[in-house]
This record gives C-alpha cells, sequence and structure tokens, in this order.
C-alpha cells in the first residue's frame, strides 16, 4: 500500500508544499496562509506507529524548512514530534473518519504555531503576540476541516485493514 | 281520440300560431305595459347578470393573469440565464482590465525610467513558513538575475532578491523582519531605516537617526540612496504613526507600504541602474 512507503510520502508532501507555496497564498492573505503539510503529516500518523509517524514528520518538515530556506530544522523538529504525537495518541483512542482526526489536527495546528511563536522569540524575531493570534483561527478551523478531508482524499486505510485485503 | 292524436303536431302548430298572432295583434297595442313587465324583468335580470358578468370577468381575467404568469416565469427564466451570462462577462472583464492596469502601470513604470534596465517577472509561489516574507519568481540568473537586486513595481519597492537559481529568485520582501532599507521622509529629509515586523501587522518600522526628525503622519517615505540594495527615491510608504522611540532618544515611525503585498503578480527586476540618479517617487506613475 502507497501510504505505508517512504518514496509516497515525499511525493504527497511535495504536493502538499506545492499546493500551500502557490494556491493557498491566492485564497488567504500574506501571514494567514494555513499549513497543509502539517494537516497532511496528522493525517498520515493517524495509520503509523510512532516511531514512523515521527520519521514521516521529519521528512515532511525538512521538506519545508527547505523550501522556506529560513531556520532549516525548526519544522523538521516540529513535524517530527507532532508526527510521534499523533501516531502514539491514535494507538490509544478510538477515532472516527472525520471528527477526532480534525480535532487532533486542529490542536496540532495552535499548539505547533505556539511553539514556532516562543522557538522564533528564543532565536531573536520579536515577534509581537498578535501574529501569533491573529492566524490561529484560520489554522485551526482549517485544520479541522480538512484533516478529516485529506485523509479521505488520499483513501488512507489502517493496515490491518489492507492486509487483510491483500490476503483475498 | 285516434283524429286528435294522429293530427296532434298539426293542431297544435296551428295552435301556437294562433296563440303568437293573437300576443302579436295584442301587445302591438299594449306597448307601454309590455315595456314596464319588460323594465321589470329587467331590474330581476340585471344583478343576476352582473353577477355573471363580474364572475366571467373576474375567470377571463384569472386566466390572463395565469397565462400572463406563464409568460412571466418563462421570460424571468430567460432573463436570469441572460444575467448570469452577463455577471460571468462582467467578471471577465474585470479581471481584463486589472490584468490592463497592472501591465500599462509595468510598462509605463519602464518607460519612465528609460535608463534603468529592468527585468519584469511573475511570482511563482510564496514562502512555506508564514513567520517570512519571501516570495519565488519566475525568473533567475540565466535571465540576468543576481542577488542582492531590488525589485519593485509602478507602486513602490516590493523587496530584494537574496537568491537565485538558473530559472527563479527568491525576494526577501519588505514586510520581513530580516529586511531592511536606508529611507528619507520626503518632507522633513530626514533620514533612517526602514525594517519590517511582521506580515499580519502588515506595517513597517521607520527607524529615525536624527533627535528631532520632524515627520508627519502622511508623509511620503522613500530611498534614501544611502543602503548598498536600493537606489534612491523609490517608495516605501506613507507614514501613520509617529512614537519616541524605546530609549526615548529619537522617533520611531510607523510606515504603511506602499505595495499590496498580497495581489503581487508581477514585479520589476531592476538588473542595473544609473549610478547616483535620483528618481522621483514611484507612487502615482501609473497613467
Amino acid at each position: 500500500m502507497w501510504q505505508y512507503r517512504w518514496w509516497a510520502w515525499v511525493l504527497v508532501f511535495a504536493a502538499a508544499l506545492t499546493i500551500q507555496t502557490t494556491f493557498l497564498p491566492l485564497v488567504f492573505p500574506i501571514g494567514y496562509v494555513p499549513n497543509l503539510v502539517l494537516v497532511v503529516v496528522v493525517a498520515l500518523a493517524f495509520f503509523e506507529s510512532p516511531s514512523r509517524g515521527a520519521l514521516l514528520g521529519a521528512i515532511a518538515g525538512l521538506m519545508t524548512d527547505v523550501v522556506a530556506g529560513r531556520l532549516i530544522g525548526m519544522n523538521l523538529a516540529l513535524d517530527a514530534i507532532v508526527g510521534y504525537l499523533v501516531a502514539q495518541l491514535q494507538s490509544q483512542i478510538i477515532r472516527d473518519d472525520v471528527l477526532v482526526p480534525g480535532l487532533v489536527g486542529a490542536f496540532a495546528a495552535g499548539a505547533s504555531r505556539l511553539v514556532e511563536w516562543a522557538v522564533l522569540r528564543v532565536l531573536g524575531y520579536s515577534f509581537a503576540f498578535r501574529p501569533f493570534v491573529a492566524p490561529l483561527p484560520t489554522d485551526i478551523l482549517f485544520a479541522l476541516f480538512m484533516t478529516g478531508a485529506v485523509m479521505g482524499l488520499m483513501r488512507l486505510r489502517p493496515r490491518h485493514e489492507v492486509d487483510a485485503r491483500l490476503r483475498f | 281520440m285516434d283524429f286528435l292524436y294522429r293530427w296532434r303536431r298539426p293542431i297544435l302548430a296551428v295552435l301556437v300560431m294562433i296563440v303568437l298572432a293573437t300576443l302579436l295583434s295584442y301587445t302591438a297595442k299594449l306597448r307601454g305595459h309590455v315595456l314596464t313587465l319588460s323594465a321589470v324583468a329587467g331590474i330581476v335580470e340585471s344583478p343576476v347578470g352582473g353577477v355573471i358578468t363580474h364572475v366571467g370577468g373576474g375567470v377571463r381575467g384569472d386566466v390572463q393573469s395565469l397565462t400572463q404568469l406563464f409568460r412571466l416565469q418563462q421570460e424571468n427564466q430567460k432573463l436570469k440565464a441572460r444575467l448570469t451570462l452577463y455577471e460571468s462577462l462582467k467578471l471577465q472583464l474585470e479581471e481584463v482590465q486589472a490584468d490592463n492596469t497592472r501591465l500599462r502601470g509595468l510598462l509605463y513604470l519602464k518607460s519612465q525610467l528609460g535608463s534603468w534596465h529592468l527585468l519584469a517577472a511573475s511570482v511563482v509561489a510564496r514562502n512555506p513558513n508564514n513567520w517570512f516574507s519571501t516570495l519565488t519568481i519566475g525568473r533567475g540568473s540565466t535571465s540576468g538575475v543576481k542577488v542582492n537586486m531590488p525589485v519593485i513595481v509602478p507602486q513602490g519597492v516590493v523587496g530584494r532578491v537574496v537568491s537565485v537559481s538558473p530559472t527563479t529568485a527568491q525576494v526577501l520582501l519588505l514586510l520581513d523582519p530580516s529586511s531592511g532599507a536606508g529611507a528619507l521622509d520626503v518632507r522633513s529629509r530626514s533620514a533612517g531605516v526602514v525594517v519590517g515586523r511582521d506580515p499580519i501587522t502588515g506595517t513597517l518600522r521607520f527607524q529615525l537617526f536624527s533627535h528631532h526628525p520632524n515627520v508627519l503622519p502622511g508623509d511620503a517615505v522613500v530611498t534614501s540612496g544611502l543602503s548598498q540594495y536600493f537606489p534612491k527615491g523609490l517608495l516605501l510608504g506613507q507614514v501613520i504613526r509617529v512614537a519616541p522611540s524605546a530609549g526615548g532618544l529619537t522617533e520611531t515611525a510607523t510606515v504603511k507600504p506602499a505595495v499590496n503585498f498580497n495581489q503581487l503578480e508581477t514585479v520589476m527586476v531592476v538588473l542595473s541602474h544609473p549610478a547616483g540618479e535620483s528618481t522621483p517617487p514611484l507612487s502615482g506613475l501609473v497613467p
């Protein structure tokens, strides 16, 4: 199944990055563009073990950092942590296909933005509180609706379902 | 009896003719009485007739209204379809008009800065990270773009090139916290440095050098030509607020950028410009 292959992750993240840098800026104003790559990380990590969740998050974050061209490592670490935590969480909860992924994605979007803001301040970028707070509703609502949608669009399936299908 | 039964129809006809003849001859003499009787019949008949006429008129009116309604419905559908068509045409026209204005502005800019060597480039992507404001343009080193070249539009300064590949280049926008440009208040000639804040607030910080700079809200701010990146006289924005800086020794102005960074589609890379030449502020150059 493609969703468990690392090269497929690279392709999916490349597509998400392309949409995030070209299409979403046409829809959302500068500074308010939501993080589609993070949404894809959350969606994929829902079907992975924690270590593989961290790996796919790291790949996504590294690709984002390379395209952004600044502070290489910030998105890598953040997305790896998000991938790890989501994969850890999914093994311990009962989830549906829409609501729970949406809520987890929304929480991840808000939390990662807060951590980014804190890290940037530590690194000497004196961003005020408003640039952190103002895009939060957009980020959270986007992740809330898009995480389940991305899972549906990519037809992501749990590993045991895929294995069962392959056996038959 | 058989005779009567056999001849009943002719007898009846003869009787009817006799009665009719009698009635005719009698009423021919009593005209006034007959007219009165007719008038009395009219009194009885007229309200009934009126009601029937009214009801008939109403029914006819309703039928006409229904027909009209049906016709109007069809007409309405046709008009709605035409309206949709005109709306889409209007949108297309607006888009063409906006493109036209933008391209005219760029052409005018090129003609105004005749001795400047400008290169038009399309914006192809933005930075995936919201905290930083850079964009990617579709021209690179093969087109002659180099690092630190200024990027402008007819409204003012966009930023400068910070990295180049053979086919694309990264432009650091004025909004980015890492950007900076030597600036000058046009009215008071007070100098300083304009630096970006963040894309959300969308304003620039104009750190003034002098102790009493005499900068006022509404003043235009242009590049001073003192920084190594931007030539003199390019419009940066307009002062919207002035406040004492943290130490209280100087003042800091908040500047609203002249460029709308959300609507950048095509920009001009300044490949070369005459050294030391000052250009008038770019705002208002668009015909």
